[in-house]
């Protein structure tokens, strides 16, 4: 490079921070850099990233149908202009050597073979073999035979089109997202303890807080920019208190002033010790306390989510009603809470004492204001839902809680986990805006809106994704198609569903950007194009919901998702999904025994035909049609979806999804404002956004008069004073649930004697698809490492950097031993990050899962080191 | 080669000081002054783990409170 581009390009950079964080610059500066972006043309536009929960707001340039820049936008309010090394490359994660850009089939002599080798094909032969294999296993054994894996990183009209497909279309609840391994712990908790989804606070929290206590997460490498948040608030305010509680050191440390390195799955312990200390020591508001709360408890032998003949899930009564609980009074809350002493729980955590109670004082301390975050370490987590629900506890009985400067924050680790996953309801027992499928009602207003005759809609929960992989591997799923996602190295206990994707009777879809895991074991890729080639919107960790405009073309015969949905669907007739439909096992006031009815007739009174498709019932329908396309919003930028199917889909998809919300407690903007502004938190009413949920004068589904309404609806009708007590309705209240701390279902012995827990590094992304095809990222973490206490590896006589062998139960890799850098694990336990694919560590991973939430416990299994 | 924009904050006292001692480096040079306490500093490295080395060495110097990456640009490329 040239001395002058080299200082061109230092004094463009150096004039574009300053003006981010708003130092003037001289004009001269800033003339030099406009004239040089003009003479190359670049084009900006607002974007997000594509990476994790926190939703940073970018600005993106292109440039001769190319990204060629990117950078924070200083007008987001989530990182105003800043930017981690992720989002610095999102320019670069569509420009992988390897991309996808053909439909590509396994074929033997020119014909579908699951044995054949991997065959570039059109995507109407794609399409047709897809559907034929469809149908063949939808004819023989229904709905719940077919699957849709989908992703906390779909658009959110990507995750609308393809449950409506699913659901309304096909009449299968078998769709679940990714999600299920991220968030459905803390999905759980939010509905058992408030009666409706996600976060009653924001990320304003932060800069109002005085005290920032980190559980089971690592945000200085994996949410980076809310961490340079809470450094930005340690500098300027002298008493803020930082605590990182981890099972191993990490860079959350390095600013903290205290930190608790505990025995892994014994945080529950510690968190009833807190609220055993604040009562005893007049930590309770007592007042918020007996307003806005009642207390409760559930059963205790729930099992580990494992498969039925489990020795683990004997006498296990109640895993099936894992999530029944009831209230119980105060003292009995109080008296369950006893045995948690602080040296019966620093026995059991390897706390000290004195950390334990200096942690309890500061929950205690009723003048401080105090932000809980945590992420996957309390989520992943055999007990997931029962530590969210004991985050809730502690904050509820200090009344920290949906207050400027206090509450419980739970971090999402996917940049749509909420917007599209949660809120859309893209789960097996989920509709939009926190309807669920097993209820009458809510079925009922889903069929009115999709304009569906009465009984379309299937009453029984469809297969959560754990159990999706599990029935690949019973034989009981013949169909699956991963979307935005990589589920063959996320899923636990990799080998087993490896082996039933290739051996078993089966189709497996897998839509793409790169030569994944997963696509690797299809039968069928479909390649996609990635988020700047199409329009779309995210929801963040804090309820913000933000969309963006096409940037680029895809490359080749990519295509977005929602083009593959809604392509698809072109190949269904009413006639062959709305007729009666075998449903094994559902049991439902109103439906025949095992049958879904036939609905045609109905339909046809709504004016439709059977032989019109599923496209032109759920899509193409009139309403969306007259949504069209070019629209002023999109002056100057491409819509490829929109130009193939003739309208504006993902407008015509947005108006009728709000339609959810509205008075709902989930109300979203219209389509039109969220390309004006960074954003907006819902509930959005009379057009502005909620910071605050369930506090008066912030929230405005809070009745005048109340300083806090909890007034989500779900779960709030329990027995009391039992599980076979009287029924109750709990309106307005928030539940402080007591929950039992239980041991691991696996934890290391004689034979296996090392504690494994995987999760992320600050230059990687979940399974790597993206970060590893960017240059500067892969060189600067090229491959996983075992981080392994030095005395556990000279013990076994290994040097650092040595290769090892990491086994467990279920299945080995080989990795390199780190015993220095940035995670220093304790002794008995070692850490190996998950993004590699040549370092498969979900082959190790035990697919136990949280019995109420069905997430999987990814953070602790008994492993072994070998020599190799 | 990868040119960082970097924001170094300090009590506003040392910024002179702080300043002299980021322009002594041969690979970081100061582009403009925040009499609030920061500096806008670019510093150049053959690759990312160079980068975030002499990210930590501003980090690590004396009255530095902070040192936040702000802008990135890779093989010529502002990304």
């Amino acid at each position: 490079m040239s001395q002058t581009r080299r200082d061109f390009l230092k004094t463009a950079v150096a004039t574009s921070v300053a003006g981010s964080i708003g130092i003037s610059v001289p004009t001269r500066a800033l003339a030099k850099v406009d004239e040089w972006q003009a003479r190359e043309n670049w084009n900006w536009d607002k974007s997000v990233c594509r990476f994790c929960g926190v939703g940073c707001g970018i600005m993106i340039a292109t440039h001769e149908g190319r990204i060629v820049s990117v950078k924070g936008d200083p007008e987001s309010p989530v990182n105003r202009g800043l930017n981690c090394i992720k989002g610095y490359f999102n320019a670069k994660i569509m420009y992988g050597e390897d991309r996808l850009t053909k439909p590509l089939l396994r074929k033997t002599n020119g014909v579908y073979d699951k044995n054949g080798k991997f065959t570039p094909v059109s995507w109407d032969e794609a399409f047709e073999v897809m559907a034929a294999k469809f149908k063949e296993y939808y004819s023989e054994y229904g709905p719940a035979s077919v699957s849709i894996f989908g992703s906390g990183q779909y658009t959110i009209d990507e995750g609308y089109a393809a449950a409506k497909f699913m659901k309304a279309g096909v009449r299968s609840n078998n769709i679940d997202p990714n999600a299920r391994h991220c968030m459905a712990s803390a999905v759980a908790g939010f509905i058992q303890t408030f009666g409706i989804d996600e976060p009653s606070g924001c990320y304003d929290d932060i800069e109002l807080a005085d005290t920032v206590i980190s559980w089971g997460a690592n945000m200085a490498e994996c949410h980076p920019i809310l961490w340079s948040r809470v450094t930005d608030r340690k500098l300027e305010h002298e008493s803020m208190q930082i605590v990182n509680l981890s099972t191993y050191s990490n860079r959350t440390s390095d600013i903290a002033d205290l930190e608790m390195i505990f025995v892994p799955q014994t945080d529950l312990a510690i968190q009833n010790f807190i609220a055993r200390y604040m009562i005893e020591h007049g930590g309770v508001n007592q007042t918020f306390v007996d307003t806005h709360c009642v207390f409760a408890t559930g059963p205790t032998d729930i099992g580990y989510g494992l498969p039925a003949d489990d020795p683990r899930e004997q006498g296990q009564t109640m895993r099936d009603k894992a999530g029944a609980h009831w209230t119980i009074p105060f003292e009995e809350f109080k008296q369950r809470l006893a045995p948690y002493t602080a040296k019966y729980v620093s026995e059991l955590s390897g706390v000290p004492e004195e950390k334990l109670i200096a942690l309890a004082k500061l929950y205690a301390d009723p003048k401080r204001k105090i932000v809980s975050f945590w992420t996957m370490g309390f989520n992943q987590h055999s007990r997931g839902t029962w530590v969210n629900e004991q985050i809730y506890m502690i904050h509820l009985l200090g009344g920290k809680i949906s207050t400027p400067g206090s509450g419980a924050f739970s971090l999402t680790g996917q940049p749509s986990a909420c917007g599209t996953a949660r809120e859309v309801g893209v789960f097996a027992h989920r509709l939009p805006s926190d309807m669920v499928v097993d209820n009458p009602e809510h079925r009922a207003r889903a069929e009115k809106l999709w304009g569906l005759p009465p009984k379309t809609l299937n009453p029984k929960v469809g297969t959560h994704a754990v159990a999706m992989v599990r029935g690949l591997r019973s034989g009981d799923v013949k169909f699956f198609w991963a979307m935005v996602t990589n589920p063959f190295q996320d899923f636990a206990n990799a080998n087993e569903w490896i082996h039933a994707a290739r051996e078993k009777d089966n189709f497996i879809v897998v839509s793409d950007c790169y030569p994944t895991v997963s696509a690797k074991l299809a039968d069928l890729v479909l390649p996609v194009a990635m988020i700047y080639e199409k329009w779309g919107a995210y929801g963040n960790a804090e309820r913000r919901t933000q969309h963006w405009r096409q940037q680029v073309k895809a490359p080749g015969d990519a295509k977005g998702d929602l083009w593959q949905i809604l392509e698809f669907s072109k190949r269904f007739t009413l006639a062959e999904v709305w007729n009666e439909q075998p449903l094994p096992g559902l049991v439902d006031e109103g439906f025949e025994a095992g049958k879904l009815p036939n609905v045609l007739a109905d339909a046809k009174k709504l004016g439709y035909a059977p032989e019109q498709t599923l496209y032109e019932v759920l899509f193409a329908r009139p309403e969306y049609k007259r949504v069209a396309w070019p629209d002023p919003i999109g002056e100057g930028r491409p819509n490829d979806i929109a130009e193939d199917f003739g309208f504006f889909v993902h407008k015509a998809l947005w108006n009728e999804y709000r339609q959810f919300g509205l008075g709902n407690g989930h109300d979203l903007a219209d389509f039109d404002t969220y390309h004006k502004v960074r954003g907006l938190r819902w509930p959005v009413v009379d057009g502005r956004e909620t910071r605050w949920r369930f506090r008066g004068g912030a929230d405005p589904y809070v009745k005048p008069g109340h300083d806090f309404y909890f007034y989500g609806k779900a779960l709030k009708t329990i027995p009391s004073g039992g599980p076979n007590g009287e029924k109750i309705a709990l309106d307005g209240k928030a539940k402080i649930f007591f929950r039992p701390y239980a041991p691991a279902a696996e934890s290391p012995d004689a034979e296996y004697d090392l504690w494994l827990c995987t999760g992320r590094v600050l230059e990687h992304w979940h399974s790597g698809s993206m970060t590893k095809r960017v240059p500067e990222l892969d060189r600067a973490v090229p491959y996983a490492k075992c981080y392994m206490h030095p005395a556990d590896a000279e013990a076994r006589g290994i040097a650092r950097n040595e290769e090892v062998i990491v086994e467990s139960r279920r299945g080995k890799v080989k990795a390199r031993v780190e015993t220095q850098g940035r995670n220093l694990v304790p002794e008995g336990l070692i850490f190996v990050p998950w993004f590699d694919e040549n370092v498969l560590i979900n082959k190790l991973t035990l697919d136990t899962t949280c019995p109420i939430s069905k997430e999987t416990d990814y953070k602790k299994c008994a492993a072994r080191i070998r020599k190799v | 080669m990868i040119i960082s924009g970097v924001v170094v904050a300090m009590r506003p006292e040392h910024l002179s000081q702080v300043s002299a001692e980021v322009n002594g480096l041969p690979w970081a040079e100061v582009h403009f002054r925040d009499p609030m306490g920061r500096l806008v500093v670019t510093l150049e490295a053959r690759d990312l783990d160079e980068s975030m080395d002499r990210m930590k060495t501003l980090q690590a110097l004396p009255r530095v409170l902070s040192a936040a990456l702000a802008e990135f640009c890779s093989d010529g490329v502002m990304t």
